[in-house]
């Protein structure tokens, strides 16, 4: 479990206590659909499941969610007993773009470690010397 | 928090920013550099995934409040000679807290900085670009080539 969210983990255990209540979770998007206009997602946390109404801004919206994209669901306005939950806005993060963030850290790095070689000269200069 | 390359954008553009005052800075571009990516060195997820992700969160976490970069830049000062120490440490902390605000800047997934901490938990964020976008990254190129344009239009005048 994520010991990052604990309000959602509270919403989560104890959902008959927390309805209406207001707060942000993560969650691993499992299925998507469209229904009536609007895309239909279907979020994993903690081994249960949320629906999540999300009316498209454009039309190609339904095409950028991919199954495993990262989903941010913040502001929660109903939470039933079966913990199904409706969202007003949310945000996601594709996997792809998880992978570009991996890919690009790693070049921050290399690029630190060039430099470093390139004015080791300087860099040694400076260094307390053991 | 942003990617690795984009801090170092941020520590670059740093580095072309403080060398228009004082050009001594250029030479020691690498710990400027080095201190922009300071405050992730312990973040696991950017490098190894979800490896140990999870369980070192709150360990790295105050990294990125104020009170914790000085004290990490303050750490890694002490590798360097006495008489460069109060040169390093403020180059660290140069490219540390320019890591700070292009966190600040961004829109976030995991939540937003601590940067108050340990005095208050609130974390904080202006949340404009968003994660591994291109629109941070195109700003940032763009001020480096300003600064370095800027930079050379001063040289140039210096020298006539």
């Amino acid at each position: 479990m994520d010991p990052r969210d604990p309000t959602t983990l509270e919403v989560l255990r104890n959902p008959e206590k927390h309805e209406g209540i207001r707060t942000e979770m993560r969650g691993t998007l499992v299925n998507k659909s469209l229904e009536d206009g609007s895309v239909l997602l279907t979020v994993e946390k903690y081994d249960r499941y949320f629906d999540i109404y999300y009316e498209m801004v454009e039309d190609d919206e339904f095409d950028d969610f991919e199954r495993g994209d990262l989903v941010r669901v913040v502001g929660i306005s109903k939470l039933d007993s079966q913990g199904y939950v409706e969202a007003e806005i949310f945000y996601h993060r594709t996997m792809a773009r998880d992978r570009a963030l991996s890919l690009l850290s790693i070049l921050g790095f290399v690029i630190v470690i060039v430099v470093i070689i390139i004015d080791r000269d300087v860099l040694k200069e400076m260094i307390f010397d053991a | 928090m942003p990617d690795g390359f984009t801090h170092v954008l941020m520590g670059w553009l740093m580095v072309e920013l403080l060398s228009i005052k004082f050009e001594w800075v250029m030479k020691y571009r690498a710990l400027v550099l080095f201190g922009a990516i300071l405050p992730d060195l312990g973040n696991f997820k950017l490098i190894m995934g979800e490896f140990g992700a999870h369980e070192f969160y709150y360990v790295f976490l105050p990294f990125h409040s104020l009170i914790g970069v000085l004290l990490l830049v303050g750490i890694f000062s002490f590798i360097f000679k006495q008489e460069y120490r109060r040169r390093a440490f403020l180059l660290l902390s140069a490219g540390a807290f320019s890591h700070l605000f292009a966190d600040y800047l961004m829109i976030y997934l995991e939540g937003k900085l601590p940067l108050f901490f340990p005095f208050a938990f609130e974390r904080v964020g202006y949340g404009v670009f968003v994660q591994a976008g291109q629109a941070f990254i195109i700003v940032l190129t763009l001020a480096i080539l300003a600064t370095v344009l800027h930079r050379k239009v001063i040289r140039d005048r210096k020298k006539k």
